[in-house]
């Protein structure tokens, strides 16, 4: 059995300890709260890690391509975007997924496969790293988009009623919803 | 020696500086002071707004500066402020002596669970101010200090109230858990009065409150304006509908006095809320009248100080007096219902002027509102419905998929829970509950009341809504629910920012509006617009058939 | 480092009632004196904290309502969520009191198996641990009052045998006993092991709880381990009841370092957080109807205050109200004359400051 398909059986550790990693990047007297998944609604910062994570791991160790690393990623960066985290610390978590690989691998990384595995997933997590900054860029932007989207709308009545406009577009952003 | 290559194991050991640097230091609370990081905290107030409502230390200051320019004497006024308040107030002084920090309030709080910091859990959020009055009026806080978490007043204490207290928007979830009722909004309302007393509050909440002052509404709308504001609404009702209406102004002699948020004004989608009061009221051919006086049903004075909830609320009464109305209904408003509920009637009545409200349409007397005099609009609508006053087709809201967002203060202030869901329920034909443990009296906050709501704050108010956008999103995905009703003025400007971020696709609706355009209304024409105007039940350029 | 400073000073306590009574011989002080003192400071202590509290009066009526209000007739209100006059908020502390209403709301959601629905399992262990607690420890104290009566009253022997149900053991275990220490512990565990639980706990918090786990330990030490000579105890308790106390000397000091701890948590309670066992019958949150606006609530100290009057609003306003045709109480010319009328005297226009 190769290398990463060592790494496969061990999935549900490999996640947990990468999850680990990551609640460290929290206050420490919320890092019991956040682990205590067992609620989407009441702890959703909790669930969305572990979600997240865990389906991760299944992407990079099955070579997902990068549609489904961006799906799995999207919510995890939502959250870190608007959390307390520089921009650095908010990715960073993604790197840490290389030291519960070698936390996890024991044994395994004498395996005569290891190196060029470990060479191959390391590619993936920096790829993956790339995609978290894409994402969380986007919904930084998002955050100021949606805070002018506000402003606007705040004022929209005004705007309408002075009659200046040769355009009675009534949504003021003219950006599509979903985008 | 050499660097180890990036396929070497050696090479993972190399970044335990990002280890080191990712874990935040574990420091006990009262050692950790306040850092002031964009988009967490709120400007604050402009000097004229203070100047104006005559209110201590004016001055224009940033809480990025070093020097807050408090006034000399301020731990006396802290002092004095707080003595005052442990004697005017039992709950305050209550809830200073007997919280045992079980830590059942610990993860109730929107802020925490959203974003994770300590110091949002609301017994922490307590212990702030706690802290302070064990070491100023409790003997073992004079002789044993930090151990029995008595601690001195300094200015990182101030500096820490005015960022935690503007983290916390009154909506008393944890209050409901709470196995003493423990009201962590009382205790920011002493906490933000407090502050007050140094000059120190935030100009989301101050401004609209000097504006109200003057002009009667938080906006500023001078009442010529309101009067433009109000016949532009008109106009569009008719493009919708082709029925003119009456738009009664200050109107001596009217029956009802009808009192609503002014964000209903200008923000959409406010404005199609109040098109919504219009033109039910006409339907139903109610006598009433708004005013230019009284054109603010909210109260910023709930975020400001209990003398400044008076100053402003005096105007309703005042209002329905002059204009010698019987009663007074209010529109779809969180914080308003809140000081109607509780502070209006020991403040500023006895309304003995007024009568016990009584609708003119089905007879129905409002027992339950006979010493305020004021009736929410919900019930009022519910009643109508009840009776069949209104003939509705809630076919015209199919397109629709509608959850209701319970509002902090009528839920666990007032208790107002089933009118709305009963109006809903006759008006659209699909509507889904989001899970039990974030409605009614657990519902969670929006994140941008209690003068939250402004843009500056933006992380922290999606940090605050994620808990209320998770359960959107859950109806979402699972219903495919579009739209978020609501009946709070502050929650239909701000959720409809949480919705853009956490489940884009939801749009956010006030329930009048929705009541508004399943109304068949007497007269109208072949109706193709919606009160928005848009083309939701044909195409308006097709000629008419027939 | 709190946890440590209570547990020090915990057993410094218990070392002290070793000195004062196994040492220096001090029975009366720690068997008479300590007692008398104990219940006084506690009778009182209490009396004035509440007095004290009543003092400050309730302004407003500000009840948390957590369920629907009493509204239209046909809907159905919540009335002990909600309650909307005396008797419902009597129904409404009786939950809180006696069966911790609100921690019970505690409820969470599970996801396993696609469905949601609402689970009560861990989320509950707070609830039960409190409710343990609290019930165990009244049945103890309850017992304890075989030591204070002769003849014991039947109530205090059936609770005494309904506890010792399963006979094990010479003389019985209580159930009580166990369910106490093991509640006060789980409750100190869970303040020592969650992080944010031991973020915000104080020397406040561990302090009574290892109080209280001295005084069970110790208890069930002179049940079960030490030959306790419960005649002598018995003679003292009479004694000390009926005013003619005299200490026993049979006793051992692990006796008397049990009652020493029990004194110490009298004359504690009533300046700690403990007191929230009155205050909870004084939280504004809980203990008021939600019927503000059926009848009005009265504020003692309600005064004036500096309003805008609709007047000062006009003066300002009413020329563009004039023009856009909305209806004022003066005309521009009206006020104009009673403008020129007022300038011989004072000027009546400004000026509504009613601040007392």
């Amino acid at each position: 059995m190769d290398y990463i398909e060592k790494m496969k059986q061990k999935r549900s550790s490999l996640a947990s300890d990468w999850l680990r990693r990551t609640l460290a990047t929290y206050p420490a007297d919320a890092r019991a709260f956040f682990s205590k998944v067992n609620d989407r609604f009441t702890n959703p910062v909790g669930s969305r890690l572990a979600e997240g994570i865990a389906s991760l791991v299944d992407l990079i160790l099955s070579d997902a391509d990068s549609k489904e690393l961006c799906e799995a990623l999207d919510p995890l960066m939502q959250l870190r975007a608007i959390q307390d985290f520089t921009p650095a610390r908010a990715v960073s978590f993604i790197f840490s997924f290389k030291e519960s690989l070698e936390k996890e691998s024991g044994g395994d990384i004498n395996s005569p496969d290891a190196v060029p595995a470990i060479r191959e997933l390391n590619r993936r997590v920096d790829q993956l790293a790339l995609f978290a900054f894409d994402i969380y860029t986007k919904y930084k932007q998002k955050t100021y988009e949606i805070r002018v989207d506000e402003i606007k709308r705040s004022m929209a009545g005004l705007m309408r009623r002075t009659g200046m406009f040769v355009d009675e577009e009534k949504n003021m952003t003219s950006r599509p919803r979903d985008v | 020696m050499a660097e180890p290559s990036f396929d070497s194991m050696d090479y993972y050991k190399k970044d335990e500086l990002l280890e080191v640097d990712h874990k935040p230091p574990r420091t006990s609370w009262m050692k950790t002071p306040v850092e002031f990081r964009p988009g967490t905290w709120i400007y604050p107030t402009k000097a004229k707004h203070l100047e104006y409502l005559g209110m201590p230390n004016p001055r224009d200051w940033s809480p990025t500066d070093e020097d807050w320019k408090l006034p000399d004497n301020w731990q006396e006024i802290i002092f004095n402020g707080m003595r005052e308040r442990l004697d005017k107030y039992r709950s305050f002084k209550v809830f200073m002596d007997i919280c045992v920090r079980c830590g059942a309030c610990a993860d109730k709080c929107h802020f925490f669970i959203g974003g994770g910091d300590p110091k949002n859990m609301p017994v922490l959020r307590a212990e702030l101010i706690r802290s302070v009055y064990r070491k100023d009026f409790t003997t073992a806080g004079k002789l044993l200090g930090r151990m029995v978490g008595a601690r001195k007043l300094t200015y990182d204490v101030i500096k820490e109230w005015f960022y935690y207290f503007y983290q916390c928007t009154e909506c008393r979830r944890c209050s409901v858990f709470c196995p003493y009722g423990i009201d962590t909004a009382e205790i920011t309302m002493m906490g933000r009065e407090l502050l007050h007393e140094l000059g120190l509050g935030v100009n989301w909440a101050m401004e609209p409150v000097a504006n109200c002052f003057r002009t009667g509404n938080h906006l500023g709308i001078r009442p010529h304006g309101l009067k433009d504001t109000l016949e532009f609404f008109a106009e569009d009702i008719e493009e919708a509908t082709g029925i003119s209406i009456d738009i009664p102004m200050n109107k001596k002699g009217a029956e009802v006095l009808f009192i609503t948020p002014s964000g209903d004004f200008l923000a959409d989608p406010g404005t199609y809320t109040c098109m919504g009061y219009m033109a039910l009221f006409h339907e139903i051919g109610l006598d009433y009248t708004w005013s230019t006086y009284a054109s603010e049903g909210g109260n910023f004075g709930l975020f400001t100080s209990h003398e400044m909830i008076k100053r402003l609320n005096a105007k309703m009464y005042a209002e329905a007096k002059r204009l010698g109305v019987k009663w007074i209904l209010g529109g779809e408003c969180g914080h308003m219902w809140r000081v109607v509920n509780q502070y209006m009637d020991t403040m500023n009545g006895p309304a003995d002027f007024l009568e016990v409200p009584k609708s003119p349409i089905t007879g129905t007397v409002f027992e339950n509102a006979k010493s305020t005099k004021m009736v929410h609009i919900m019930e009022f609508i519910a009643d109508l419905i009840k009776h069949g006053k209104l003939k509705l087709d809630a076919s015209r809201n199919d397109h629709l998929k509608v959850t209701f967002h319970d509002s902090c203060n009528p839920a666990r202030s007032m208790g107002i829970l089933e009118e709305p869901r009963y109006v809903l329920k006759h008006v659209c034909n699909n509507f889904y509950e989001m899970p039990e443990n974030t409605i009614r009296e657990q519902t969670f906050c929006c994140g941008g009341g209690a003068g939250l709501g402004t843009d500056e704050n933006m992380e922290m108010r999606l940090r605050g809504g994620l808990p209320r956008g998770s359960a959107v999103k859950h109806v979402q995905d699972k219903y495919g629910v579009n739209t978020l009703a609501t009946m709070c003025a502050i929650d239909r400007a701000t959720l409809q920012t949480v919705c853009d971020y956490w489940a884009p696709g939801v749009g956010v609706s006030g329930i009048t509006e929705m009541v508004a355009n399943a109304m068949i209304m007497k007269g109208e024409k072949k109706r193709k617009l919606n009160f928005r105007l848009e083309p939701v039940w044909g195409d308006p350029d097709e000629d008419e058939e027939g | 480092m709190k946890f440590i400073g209570s547990l020090v000073a915990v057993l410094l306590l218990v070392l002290l009632a070793y000195l004062g009574v196994g040492v220096a011989g001090l029975r009366e002080l720690f068997g008479v004196v300590l007692p008398y003192v104990s219940v006084v400071v506690l009778l009182l202590g209490i009396v004035w904290r509440v007095l004290c509290w009543a003092k400050s009066p309730v302004p407003f009526k500000i009840p948390t309502t957590c369920g629907q209000e009493k509204s239209l007739p046909w809907i159905k209100q919540n009335k002990l969520d909600n309650p909307s006059n005396g008797l419902q908020v009597v129904g409404r502390m009786i939950l809180e009191i006696l069966f911790f209403r609100s921690l019970f709301r505690n409820t969470r959601m599970d996801f396993r198996g696609g469905e949601e629905k609402v689970v009560y399992g861990p989320s509950k262990w707070l609830w039960i641990g409190a409710i343990a607690f609290h019930y165990s420890f009244l049945v103890v104290f309850f017992r304890h009052l075989r030591f204070f009566s002769e003849p014991v009253p039947w109530l205090v022997k059936l609770t005494q045998d309904v506890d010792g149900f399963f006979q094990l053991g010479v003389p019985a275990f209580y159930i009580t006993t166990f369910v106490f220490i093991g509640a006060v512990g789980y409750l100190l565990l869970r303040r020592l092991f969650i992080p944010q639980l031991r973020y915000i706990s104080l020397v406040n918090d561990y302090f009574p709880l290892l109080l209280l786990l001295g005084i069970g330990t110790t208890g069930f030490f002179l049940r079960h381990l030490f030959k306790t000579d419960v005649v002598a105890i018995k003679e003292l308790a009479l004694g000390l009841v009926s005013f003619g106390p005299k200490a026993p000397v049979e006793a051992s000091w692990l006796f008397y370092c049990h009652l020493f701890l029990v004194c110490v948590l009298f004359m504690y309670l009533p300046f700690s957080k403990i007191m929230h066992l009155a205050g909870v019958f004084l939280s504004p949150s809980r203990n008021m109807p939600n019927n503000n606006r059926a009848v009005r609530h009265v504020n003692p100290w309600n005064y004036p205050v500096k309003v805008h009057t609709y007047e000062e609003y006009e003066d300002e306003f009413r020329e563009k109200m004039y023009a856009a045709g909305l209806p004022v109480e003066k005309t521009p010319e009206q006020a104009a004359a009673e403008k020129s009328a007022g300038d011989n005297g004072d000027d009546a226009s400004s000026g509504t400051d009613n601040k007392e």
